[in-house]
Parts: structure tokens; sequence; C-alpha cells
């Protein structure tokens, strides 16, 4: 999310092409029914003022479900309209849709448009490559050109736009969720995992249910590892709700989610041995 | 100080006039030469201060702290500290407050350290970097002097220091060109961070010689002409004013929530070093550790081997603000509501205590 972000800010110094083609992030985290009264959800609407054109981008970590996927294929330009999701101007208007995903989970996306023909494009992240992958083209020539060629993000994507996922890793969730941590603590209250991700994600009134739960249950699972640290117990759990020490300092507070951070963090990155032996069959 | 509470405005102003007046006949008798024999004169002096916080809500939360006396003018305040008059509060721009103070000027600044150093005291000061100073020296009608005064704080251990810690002062109108000219000093030119400028300003019939800090007081060391002083005193406003409008507007994030999504604007800030950070973790300890005068709580966590990801906290105003810190440049995310007050706060001092020569850039020019 954060990578296809950057494609549309001002920022020199990182590549910019959608910027530069006069597209603009309108909204993150849409919610709009279709005409048919369906619901869709995808993360991202990117506006091209020049060629009026409306991208919209669903980032997927995994697969693709199947309704899903067909609503999106049957979306059209007059649904976005009727919907009022833009502010381009409605005559002439040419909706894209596009799935993202990474590396990892590319053969799924891909799979599920050779089983089921959606004909929607599919962009991939690859390393620092953000590339249009498959046969299927965007509406606009210029998205096609520049996807088709790939973007190559020059050993940085930035991190700042979008906040987290579910499927990140309890190190990456624990830093982003540190700042609100250090609130509660400054404040002395109590807190439930739904006010922390309240206060932490502000894309989160339009997360689906299914997508809350499991960024609630992440972090519940975060505050439970803390509480169980043999180093640092920071968090206490209290009927429901969770509360910061009271008698640790600011200092201490820093230190201990430095230290957990950086031990999960070494966790994370050895390799599971069901991982290894995959690697080593294929 | 006399401890005279002002009734109004223009009960202010004679005060600050005739004070101005004494002490120019006093400098010229003594002209003060030590920077420690000038602390302790009783010079017209003004102080701006960033407040993040209404002024009923600030008298209640410095409560038996400080005592603020009423004046005709309701923007207008004498404010006493430990029974004695310390200064007089001007709160007419509520972003921008400005204490006038005729004391020692050792005295305003113990008032001014208790009023802004607590953490989430809501009260800043402003934050005027070297860059800042030099077009704020521009605004007279010829510069008269400067300081600069540099520590490494980032020294690493075992290393030998690439730019050394100094500290000068020059008074004399050539001051601008002297920068210019100290600037091609490869040897210097990282540690010529300006903490000081001074300027002559004139105003209808009169004038003022200031000296303004990079903490944002205004001294007039001599002048027949407070309005003078109060013209300097409103363009470096205006000026920090417009900085803190740019930074809130542009670049710090925003989330509008519409009936179908969440509208995002802002963009990332960079601070671009011409010194190369050698430890990246023993670089972000030192800033992140919740000292003065960075003020910034944060956790780090590495993405590749030379940029670290931080996310933290502003002491002063419990503001978010995220970065991405590499070997020779930082990025800059504001998130929604911080005070911009923070990334002035962090060049400034960046400026003074690691790389003079660094630039805080928006898009894709220099901002401050």
């Amino acid at each position: 999310m954060n990578a296809i972000i950057s494609l549309t800010r001002k920022e020199k110094g990182i590549p910019r092409p959608l910027f530069q083609l006069g597209y603009q992030l309108e909204c993150i985290g849409l919610r709009f029914p279709n005409r048919a009264g369906e619901t869709v959800n995808p993360d991202l609407s990117i506006r091209g003022d020049v060629e009026k054109n409306l991208l919209l981008v669903d980032c997927k970590s995994g697969g693709v479900k199947q309704s899903q996927a067909e609503r999106y294929a049957k979306l059209t330009s007059d649904d976005a309209i009727a919907a009022n999701i833009t502010s381009l101007e409605s005559r002439n208007l040419v909706l894209d849709v596009s799935f993202a995903g990474m590396h990892k989970n590319e053969s799924k996306l891909l799979e599920a448009e050779d089983k089921n023909k959606y004909g929607l494009p599919i962009i991939i992240l690859d390393g620092l490559l953000i590339q249009k992958r498959g046969w299927n083209r965007f509406k606009n020539d210029n998205l096609n050109a520049v996807f088709d060629k790939g973007i190559n993000l020059c050993a940085k994507i930035p991190t700042g736009f979008y906040p987290f996922s579910a499927d990140d890793r309890n190190s990456y969730i624990l830093e982003e969720i540190a700042q609100v941590l250090f609130e509660m603590h400054a404040k002395n209250l109590e807190f439930t995992e739904e006010d922390i991700l309240l206060k932490a994600h502000p894309f989160h009134d339009y997360l689906d249910a299914g997508e809350k739960d499991s960024l609630k249950g992440c972090i519940g699972r975060i505050l439970s590892l803390v509480e169980k640290d043999p180093d640092f117990r920071f968090a206490i759990s209290k009927q429901k709700k969770w509360k910061i020490d009271p008698d640790i300092g600011i200092i201490y507070l820093r230190k201990g989610i430095q230290a957990l951070i950086e031990k999960w963090s070494k966790v994370e990155e050895t390799p599971k041995l069901s991982e290894f032996f995959s690697r080593e069959s294929s | 100080m006399p401890d005279v509470p002002v009734k109004n405005r223009r009960h202010l102003r004679e005060i600050l006039q005739e004070n101005l007046i004494t002490e120019t006949e006093v400098e010229d008798r003594v002209p003060a030469e030590e920077e420690d024999t000038e602390e302790a004169r009783k010079r017209t002096k003004s102080q701006i201060l960033e407040a993040n916080v209404s002024f009923e809500d600030y008298v209640v939360s410095t409560r038996g702290a400080f005592e603020f006396i009423r004046s005709d003018d309701s923007t207008l305040w004498n404010i006493v500290f430990h029974g004695a008059l310390a200064g007089y509060l001007d709160i007419a721009n509520p972003r921008l407050w400005i204490l006038h103070s005729i004391g020692a000027a050792l005295e305003m600044n113990d008032n001014v350290r208790n009023m802004t150093e607590k953490d989430n005291s809501m009260i800043d000061l402003p934050w005027l970097s070297s860059n800042s100073l030099e077009r704020i020296g521009a605004f007279g009608k010829t510069s008269a002097g400067f300081s600069l005064r540099y520590r490494n704080r980032f020294l690493e251990t075992g290393a030998e220091s690439d730019v050394e810690d100094m500290t000068m002062r020059f008074w004399g109108s050539a001051a601008l060109e002297l920068i210019d000219q100290l600037k091609k000093n490869k040897r210097i030119e990282g540690g010529l961070s300006l903490n000081g400028i001074g300027l002559i300003h004139e105003f209808e019939n009169g004038y003022v010689k200031e000296q303004v800090s990079s903490s944002g007081r205004i001294m007039a060391m001599r002048g027949d002409s407070i309005d003078s002083h109060f013209s300097v005193l409103s363009k470096v406003q205006t000026y920090y004013q417009n900085l803190l409008n740019v930074l809130e507007s542009e670049y710090r994030f925003s989330y509008k929530p519409l009936p179908h999504g969440v509208a995002f604007s802002g963009e990332a800030l960079k601070i671009v070093f011409q010194r190369r950070i050698g430890n990246l973790r023993d670089f972000i300890d030192n800033m992140f550790s919740t000292i003065q005068p960075f003020r910034l709580w944060g956790v780090t966590k590495e993405l590749e081997p030379d940029r670290m990801k931080v996310k933290a906290v502003d002491l002063h105003s419990g503001g978010r603000i995220d970065f991405e810190i590499e070997p020779t440049q930082m990025t800059i995310y504001l998130q929604a509501e911080t005070c911009a007050n923070v990334v002035a706060r962090l060049f400034t001092n960046l400026q003074s205590t690691f790389d003079a020569r660094s630039q805080l850039i928006g898009y894709d020019q220099p901002i401050m």
C-alpha cells in the first residue's frame, strides 16, 4: 500500500510516475455500493485529472475471493459516479480497477485470474520493482505504459503513509502502536485492543469487519506477549482491559518496547523449519 | 524590573520606550562587551512563545506556578512569578504569544524556561534555524552582527570529530558578508550555525538595534523607537507563523472522513545532511531519548542495514511524528494534528549540534 501511494506523491527523490502524469491520491480505504447494491471495498482511489481516469486499487496480501473479484470486474464508471466517490468530472470518466500484490502472493492472484478471467490488471511489488503481470490491460494507455515497463523504487519503499495490516509481523505492529502505548501510559489510562486500533490506525472505520477483528487479534496477541515477557512486562491485563505499568517511566517504556522489537525481529527473521524444507524441495 | 503592572497597550508602550531610552544611555556609558554582562542588563526585550493551548487552559494548567493579572485589554496580561512581576504577556496572536520584559535577561530566560521546559507544557520556543536567522537579518536596514554556536552532540566513540565545537560573536555592519566568507571555509562550514543575528531597523523617524536569537528572543540593544522594535517583532512573528502554516497545511498528514472513504493529504519532509551519520543506532538513541533540546521519545526498527524507522512522540505537545533515517538524510512524516514546531525545533537543533549545512526540504526545495 505504501509503495503504491508513494507513486502519487510530489516529493522528489522517489519515483513518482503517477504524480508526473497528473494523478493524485484521492481516498484511502474506500467502501461504496455498486448500482446493484453490492459493497466494494478497494484500498485506494487515484484520480488522473488529465485523462479523467479514476484508478481503484485493491491491495491483496493473499488470494482473491471470487465474489469480490466479480464485483470489481462488473464495476463501471457509472457506479463510481452514482456512489459519488470522486471529484473528477463525471462526463467521459474512465474507470480502471486493479489488484496489487507482492511477489509472495503473485501466483495466487494470477491463478485466480487464469481460472475466472476477471479481466483486471494485476500489479506486483517484487523486491523494489512494481510491475504489471499477466495479460490484462488498463483502459488508460498511460497506466499500461508505466506499469508494463515497471517502476524501480531505488532501494526505498516509504513506510509512513499507511500504518499496518494484520499480515505485518509482531515487531512491526508493536512499533506502529508504540506511540499510542506511550499516550496511554502518559495519561495513565486503561484501554482495550479496539482503543489502540482506533488511535493507531486512521483508516479504522473503513476496514471491513473481518480485517478489524484480525487487527484487534494481533494487538491483543502482542500485548499478551508483552505481559508474559520475562524481561519487560510493562503491559498488565485487567478484566478485558489493559494498562501500562504505572510504576515505570517513559525511558523504561522506550527501552522495553525497543528491546522487544529487536528480540521479536530476530525470531521473525529466522526461517521456520517448514519454510526451509519447502525452499529446499523447490 | 519595576513592579508596575501594565494597564493597557499604551501603558506597555510607554514602559518599554522609556526603558529603551534609559538602557541606550547606559550602553553609551558602559558598552556591554561580554555576553555575561549583557545577560545581566535590563534591556527591553521580547520573547516569542509558540502556544498549543488556549490562554485560559494554560492559566489553569500553571495555577500555583504563575499568576496572571489582567489589564484593560483582554489580550494583554501581567505575569507574576514567585511574587515578582516577570513580564507582560501579549496573546493577541493565539499561536505566537509575546512575553515583553524590562528585567535582566537572565531572569527572563529562567521564566521562559519555567514556562516551556516541562513535558506536555504545550508552550514552546519558536526555533529559528541558521537559514531563518539569515533571512531575518535582512529585515533590517543594515546588518549589525551575528553570533554562532555549534556543539557537536553526535561525536562517535573513538572517532575524531569532523566538525569542531565553536562559538563566535561579531558586531559590525559587515555581518552578512562575513557569514558568506566564513561559509567558504571547508574546515568550519559544518559548524557555521547561527544562533543570533543583529540588525538595525528604522521605522518612521526612529531606529532600534536588535539582537534576534535562534530561540525567538528579540532584544533591543539600543535605539530610540519602541515602534521600530514592535515592527521587527511583528515581522519575525509573521515569518514564523507563515513557516508553521506551510508545514501544517502542506506537510502534515490529514485524514478527512468522507461517506465513502478517507481523503488523505500531506507530503513527507526531508532533512538532507552534508555530514554522514556514522552510527545510525547511536545517532537515533541520542536524538530520541527524551533529552533537551530535541524533546523526542521514540522507538526504532531497522528496515534495511542503513535505514531505520522511528515512531516518535513530541514531548512538548504529545504529537506523533514518524521518521525514516538514513546516513545522509531523514524523511519526516508529520502525523495529523501534530504541531509543526517539532520540525522547526528538530531542524534548528540538528544544525547547531550535527550539521550546520543540513537543509529542510519539502517537495524539491528548501523550506527554512
